[in-house]
């Protein structure tokens, strides 16, 4: 039987079968479904994964999908006013609904084509009821992401309970190409492209909460992308330390969510390069090359709206090393964190040739400058940095 | 219409190149493995892999990346200030100097990142955070319509971050309604692959049998998936520790009962790496299903199965012959100047006697 005939036969089933007043719009996907079956043995238990692989690309709102409704939802997604939304989802429904004409139709508990019909028909109205009469419950079922689709792993469009591998199953038990299977082919592909489209149209309802909830996620994750790429590095043993004062800090519920990153750390014997003004054997000052380790300090910031942080101040209790003549190698003092790209400034004693020095040091985020020029040699870059004193 | 959106979620190693940017290598060969399985059988086949799916990547390593490279240059940079009395501060990092580096690291680009994400609550926040915001990207209502079906297929390491986003996505509800971030986004995952599970062994925060990361069913109203499944192979050491088993937990039982919840615990050895990737797809009882539930169940007829279950071999010959030739490789490098050989054949001969032990398990 070619596939015109089988549409025919379809039809006159429906008008057969309820008497409707309107026949029922050819459905593309018949001679697609015929098409993908040619030559192959395919078990009723199989015909539910031939149909839904037509969803998307194919004939259910895919490239072959002749029902024009494909075209309404985007018609749908471009509108810009109420009054055009209103209209096209309008639209929308009625070419939904048109899909079920001529179909039987009665809402009724049970897996046949005619009580699934109508269940599904008495949701889709009650949507369109619900829409019309102004805003819906975000809670409501009706606009829930789980309600429309078709998902395959579960095979059921829960909104109008379809199991729709149970009922092609049941269906297809004379053969995937006996007319009863054919029709039940032929609702399928109504009620997932359909379902599909509710779900679409639903999603276009959501958006203000879908995006309240991505700025959320966005802030949060440049908040704790500032924290461990824009504040000053931790080294293993103090993000440790950190990370255990957090799960401290943090209830076990919050923690398993997405949490506030933390607005203060701790630094502990962190040692970084820096450079001192260091007095010589003469009297004269000179910048020197120094490594700082901060035996411990604490820090704080605030987060702004856009996740950045804001703020930042601390202070260090530090040991600095040099190499310089007429001076000691180890002094000791403070760094004071600025809130000015990861600069911080210290003062430090140390002895010298000529008495007890008070120098200045000035210690800068290596680590986050040298990401900017991840091609350069580090011993050249730090060896310029210093003023040829590698 | 939105294809079906699939997820991949590596493993642990390194999936950065050396500047940072996102290797696809993985993800590549991935595919590939996923592709070849696809393509054996004619009703998953219908369309094909790239009409049907909308294959995202998901890369959570450059985020370790950037960490280790800070470790290695700041621990650099003190090293190379030169000054020798700051001795005791370089020997303090001099560990790190290495750290960001991506070739013959194991220690570095392996097991830190299970390190860093298991006993390092601030980078498992960061990795979480950044995962689910890749997950909002690729789930986002595009101009080609909003998702209706999603999957995630996750691998090692990538299966306990999958969980982890997967719970916080779908139990914080930031928005007024209360409604979760993953309930508002999109409809509940069609599948949540699990393969090579080692969610149970690096669980922190939430616990894997208790979360929001189970089939949904009468008893679990609320969850993040409609289907799980977990697989682990024997000879993978990896999943050996703690394998995932819920056992008699009521949701984990119905999800098990209506084939929503698939266990499968193989014993094949198609790749000496036997915690690969590709090393569970091949076999037939980790891939049927999983197509199964990507593109719908009866997409593989009960004779297909069959059939492929039937060819399949455990230990194939040619896996076998690369064993050995591994083996000998070693045993020729040791023998130099070594008279004793017998000692080492018998070696080769036990390690071969295992494998072919491994592939009669198979056929019992």
């Amino acid at each position: 039987m070619n596939s015109m005939g089988l549409r025919a036969l379809v039809a006159l089933a429906s008008l057969a079968c309820c008497g409707a007043l309107r026949a029922a719009p050819v459905e593309p996907c018949i001679s697609a479904y015929q098409k993908d079956i040619a030559g192959q043995s395919v078990p009723a238990d199989s015909v539910y994964a031939v149909i839904t692989r037509e969803q998307g690309s194919g004939c259910i709102l895919g490239q072959a999908d002749g029902t024009g409704i494909e075209q309404l939802l985007e018609t749908l997604r471009d509108a810009k006013t109420d009054a055009e939304k209103a209209a096209s989802r309008q639209m929308l429904f009625e070419r939904v609904l048109a899909q079920f004409d001529g179909l039987p139709s009665t809402p009724c508990d049970g897996n046949t084509i005619a009580c699934s019909a109508g269940r599904h028909v008495a949701k889709i109205r009650e949507l369109q009821q619900a829409l019309n009469a102004g805003p819906v419950d975000p809670r409501s079922p009706l606009i829930a992401q789980n309600s429309w689709p078709l998902v395959p792993a579960i095979h059921t469009i829960r909104i109008s309970n379809i199991d729709l591998l149970a009922l092609l199953t049941n269906e297809c038990a004379a053969g995937a190409q006996s007319p009863q299977c054919i029709a039940a082919v032929d609702f399928s592909a109504k009620v997932i492209r359909t379902g599909e489209s509710m779900h679409q149209l639903t999603d276009a309802y959501s958006q203000p909460i879908i995006e309240a909830d991505n700025r959320f996620l966005t802030e949060r994750d440049k908040q704790w992308n500032s924290y461990m790429n824009d504040v000053s590095v931790q080294y293993p043993w103090e993000l440790w330390l950190n990370g255990y004062l957090f799960q401290k800090a943090t209830p076990a519920a919050q923690r398993s969510q997405f949490p506030l990153a933390p607005t203060s750390k701790w630094v502990f014997l962190h040692p970084s390069p820096a450079f001192e003004r260091v007095e010589g054997p003469t009297g004269g000052h000179s910048t020197q090359a120094a490594v700082v380790a901060e035996i411990a300090g604490y820090e704080i910031w605030r987060w702004d709206s856009g996740g950045r942080v804001t703020g930042r101040l601390g202070a260090s209790l530090i040991v600095s090393f040099v190499d310089a003549r007429g001076s000691s190698a180890v002094g000791y003092g403070l760094l004071l964190k600025t809130p000015f790209k990861n600069a911080s400034v210290g003062v430090v004693f140390r002895n010298g040739d000529r008495g007890r020095q008070v120098n200045l040091a000035i210690n800068v985020d290596l680590a986050k400058l040298i990401q900017k020029y991840k091609d350069v040699d580090i011993k050249k870059f730090v060896g310029g940095s210093l003023g040829g004193q590698p | 219409m939105r294809k079906h959106v699939l997820l991949l979620v590596h493993g642990m190693g390194p999936y950065v190149t050396a500047n940072g940017k996102p290797d696809e290598s993985w993800f590549n060969d991935s595919v590939a493995a996923l592709k070849e399985q696809y393509g054996k059988y004619p009703l998953v086949n219908l369309k094909s892999f790239e009409e049907t799916f909308e294959i995202v990547h998901i890369n959570y390593d450059i985020e370790i990346f950037k960490l280790v490279s800070r470790w290695q240059t700041e621990s650099q940079a003190v090293l190379a200030a030169g000054i020798p009395a700051a001795a005791p501060a370089q020997k303090l990092v001099g560990w790190l100097k290495d750290s960001a580096k991506l070739d013959n690291n194991f220690a570095w680009s392996h097991a830190a990142c299970v390190i860093l994400y298991y006993f390092f609550p601030l980078m498992r926040q960061r990795i979480k955070i950044s995962v689910a915001a890749q997950i909002q990207q690729a789930l986002a209502t595009n101009h080609d319509g909003a998702v209706s079906v999603w999957s995630v297929v996750a691998h090692s390491l990538g299966t306990i971050v999958t969980h982890d986003v997967l719970q916080a996505l779908d139990s914080t509800t930031p928005n007024q309604a209360g409604i979760s971030i993953l309930d508002a986004m999109a409809p509940s995952a069609n599948l949540v692959a699990m393969v090579a599970n080692v969610s149970k062994i690096l669980e922190t925060d939430s616990k894997v049998y208790g979360s929001l990361v189970v089939p949904q069913s009468m008893v679990q109203n609320q969850s993040a998936c409609y289907s799980y499944l977990s697989c682990r192979n024997e000879f993978d050491p990896f999943v050996r520790i703690d394998p995932f088993v819920p056992g008699d937990l009521p949701a984990w039982k119905l999800a098990q009962s209506n084939g929503s919840f698939i266990d499968v615990p193989s014993h094949n050895i198609n790749e000496l790496n036997t915690h690969s990737f590709r090393n569970y797809i091949v076999n037939p009882d980790v891939h049927i299903p999983l197509l199964e539930k990507l593109v719908g169940p009866g997409s593989i007829t009960a004779q297909q199965a069959a059939d492929a279950r039937g060819q399949f071999q455990n230990v194939p010959d040619a896996a076998r012959q690369q064993a050995l030739q591994a083996v000998m490789a070693r045993v020729d490098a040791q023998l130099a100047g070594k008279p004793d050989l017998h000692a080492w054949f018998d070696l080769a001969g036990l390690f071969n006697a295992q494998l072919a032990q491994a592939a009669g398990a198979a056929h019992e």
